[in-house]
């Protein structure tokens, strides 16, 4: 054979210098990959590994998440509780980005007992600002939706469970739902429930009154600790709720929310899902909240939208609508570097036959979040690499 | 001629990137047949021969439309393969290409051991028997002495293949055997030696290839150290190599298994090209099985990463698969083990790939048929 022996002693001479190069004697494990300080965290919730609190951490970090969301009991929060849980996680690798608030009933209905309420809500952003926490996330229903939810099947992949919401459900027995019924509503279509005794029935307008009660006091404070907050919309987005209007179930409502303080510590958490929900175009909605430095959180997930506001399926996040990489292409546009949660993760059967799944009809465990995950991040590495 | 002159090297190069070279599209013999797959990228999940239900039903759950299995001895037969097909295409599932760890990497031929005319009987059956089963790819590897590690190494809270040129614990391991240093096979071989005898091997097996409509793809030499153990890793271990092993078998059923990870862990030093180079340059026409998976850094110390959290942009091969109208699969290979399970694992994985292929396709050159 006529072999061409000067070409190839030479590739062979440059490899064997690689190989003997003792700088490169020790493998360093690189993090994921541009995922930092200057970029979005992808996140999950401190109990979505499943299990207990080890087990969960260490199921989190193999997905390669290092920052977590969660919720924390009564408020007032305390510093020493918040620093021990922050602390806590933070030894099994994890950083506390987002935190839960809630227990406010009265700020949201208006009555009273609101003032207490808000001033412990005032005390809790302060020592989450001692902290370190960057972001508290909090609610503004009249009354949640949930009733309207009932699991859905996958129409291609056989047994995925999704999550639907119908304005016009009517309860048959043998199916999965949420929320709470009595006897006599079993037969209601959900758009006429009637108002619960302890939530009554809100307009939007009273509505509108009560958190700019609560943002007037409440923003400035957040301002001056160091933290922003972030409004979760409204979801499912019904256009009535048991009686009640939804300000945040509509992209007016949230664009009016941020006019009331202006200020980046008011914001809101984008959920790309719920945007579709309202037949809203994510990558418009998300370049108008992102170019005014107003989400402070998102919510990463994918819907079949049949009528907006009325009838959608929470699906796998590869096979809804919403066009996922333009959304993470836009948020990584406008400099976006706080949490993204792939959340709503969809039922796989590996989930189902190990153990009974919580939360939402047709709700998924972590199989599916590792599958979320792997989505997210290419789709992150991808966007970040074409921006 | 094995090495083209500068101006011939030119033609190949451009040839190769409008997919004419001579032996980049070789015609073979002129009866030679190849089923052409379904234009566009399969994703593909590695699947047991012998699937349960609960397997079946995930795999569908999280859109895998298409397996790479292995064999067990049993199923080695045209019967054996049917059955493996059959039972994946009643649960709407496409086999690509089935395994045979017996005829894989073959030390009898690689390096001209007794039995090797055997070796080559056995594996012109296997193909055989894929053809006749219906299965129209197989990845072959010319690895004398195994895929070599030195241990396993802590991964975020995983632990993943390691190895480590300085690590006295280093190894081959091939269907159960293991090779250790300072020689595996009592000599050393040279180069000339490993050259003629993949020229003996393919010479014989590309005409029943090409017979029976099968195509065969080599992988490459895992890890890509130029010798190991005294067995020189010159041939499928370098672009180089296999530019001069595709001109030797000149045959439109020879082509490539592109496993990125043994390419990542050459790195370009070693290789010569890169992982989207080497895609770019043998293209749609040689590539028809690609290795999906990233390593911490290139030889002589690498660690089996994530897809995610390798040196290496994952991205920039899918968008190459894409843009050279790539039709074969892309399979999830080897990653660090979950402790939410296999199936956990799979599941990130192949997200992680479906997301790739989504943004590729959206952002790619038309393709075929769609200009």
């Amino acid at each position: 054979m006529n072999v061409g022996i000067s070409r190839r002693r030479l590739i062979e001479t440059a490899g064997m210098a690689a190989l003997a190069s003792p700088a490169s004697a020790a493998a360093v494990m690189p993090a994921p990959r541009f995922e930092g300080k200057d970029t979005p965290k992808i996140a999950l919730s401190t109990g979505d590994g499943g299990g207990g609190g080890v087990d969960s951490a260490r199921r989190i970090r193999q997905l390669g998440v290092e920052w977590v969301l969660g919720g924390m009991g009564q408020i007032p929060w305390e510093e020493s509780r918040l620093k021990e849980q922050m602390d806590r996680l933070k030894a099994s690798g994890l950083t506390l980005g987002n935190l839960m608030i809630g227990g406010f009933n009265n700020a949201i209905y208006g009555r009273p007992g609101r003032d207490e309420e808000i001033e412990k809500v005032i005390a809790s952003i302060r020592a989450a600002g001692k902290v370190g926490l960057p972001v508290v996330e909090y609610n503004w229903y009249a009354h949640r939706a949930m009733e309207g939810y009932f699991e859905e099947t996958d129409d291609v992949r056989p047994g995925v469970g999704w999550t639907g919401f119908d304005y016009d459900l009517v309860r048959t027995p043998g199916r999965q739902y949420s929320g709470s019924v009595n006897a006599e509503e079993a037969s209601i279509k959900f758009r006429d429930l009637p108002p619960l005794a302890n939530e009554g029935a809100h307009t939007l307008e009273e509505m509108w009154a009560t958190i700019t009660y609560f943002l007037k006091r409440v923003v400035p404070e957040a301002e001056k600790a160091g933290v922003r907050l972030a409004l979760h919309p409204n979801d499912p987005p019904a256009p009535i709720s048991r009686g009640s209007q939804q300000i945040m179930g509509s992209v007016e409502g949230w664009k009016h929310l941020i006019e009331i303080v202006k200020s980046p510590a008011n914001g809101i958490t984008f959920d790309c899902g719920v945007t579709h929900e309202m037949g809203q175009n994510p990558v418009e909605v998300c370049a108008y909240f992102a170019s005014r430095d107003r989400i402070n959180h998102v919510h990463f997930r994918n819907v079949k939208m049949k009528k907006p506001y009325e009838r959608y399926s929470e699906v796998m996040i590869d096979e809804g609508e919403n066009n996922m990489f333009l959304v993470m292409k836009e948020l990584i546009k406008h400099k976006y570097t706080r949490e993204i949660y792939p959340e709503h993760p969809r039922a796989l059967d590996y989930d189902r036959d190990r153990g009974r799944i919580g939360g939402y009809p047709g709700g998924g465990a972590y199989a599916s979040y590792a599958f979320q995950v792997g989505y997210t991040r290419a789709m992150m590495q991808a966007a970040l690499m074409s921006v | 001629m094995d090495h083209p002159d500068r101006r011939e090297f030119g033609k190949l190069a451009l040839g190769g990137a409008l997919g004419t070279a001579a032996w980049l599209a070789s015609a073979g013999r002129g009866s030679a047949t190849v089923h052409a797959p379904q234009p566009g990228i399969k994703l593909c999940a590695q699947a047991s021969a012998k699937p349960s239900d609960d397997d079946l039903l995930f795999l569908r759950q999280i859109g895998a439309e298409y397996v790479s299995v292995g064999s067990t001895p049993d199923l080695r037969t045209a019967e054996g393969f049917q059955q493996i097909k059959k039972r994946y295409a009643d649960a709407g599932i496409t086999v690509w290409n089935i395994g045979n760890t017996s005829v894989h990497n073959m030390p009898e031929v690689t390096l001209n051991l007794p039995g090797r005319d055997r070796k080559v009987e056995e594996y012109k059956q296997y193909l055989r028997n894929l053809g006749k089963a219906g299965i129209y790819y197989t990845t072959y590897a010319h690895m004398g002495n195994g895929i070599w590690s030195s241990g396993r190494a802590a991964m975020r809270g995983a632990t993943a293949r390691e190895f480590d040129m300085a690590s006295p614990n280093k190894q081959g391991v091939w269907d159960g055997v293991v090779y250790k240093e300072p020689l595996s096979h009592g000599r050393e071989f040279s180069k000339e030696e490993i050259w003629e005898n993949y020229t003996y091997f393919i010479k014989q097996v590309a005409p029943v290839a090409e017979e029976v409509g099968v195509r065969i793809g080599i992988h490459p030499d895992d890890p890509p150290v130029p010798v190991l153990a005294g067995v020189p890793r010159c041939i499928f271990a370098n672009f180089d190599g296999y530019r001069r092993a595709m001109e030797i078998a000149n045959s439109p059923n020879v082509g490539i298994c592109m496993c990125c990870g043994t390419w990542l862990e050459g790195g370009r030093a070693l290789t010569g090209k890169d992982p989207e180079e080497t895609i770019r340059y043998f293209g749609a026409a040689k590539i028809w099985k690609i290795h999906f998976r990233n390593v911490s850094g290139p030889l002589p110390h690498f660690i089996e990463t994530f897809m995610d959290n390798g040196y290496y942009d994952m991205y920039k091969i899918m968008k190459a698969m894409r843009d050279v109208n790539f039709d074969g699969i892309a399979i999830l290979d080897h990653s660090p083990g979950l402790a939410g399970g296999g199936n956990a694992q799979t599941a990130y994985g192949f997200a992680y790939m479906r997301a790739l292929l989504n943004r590729a396709n959206a952002e790619g050159l038309p393709r075929r048929g769609e200009l």
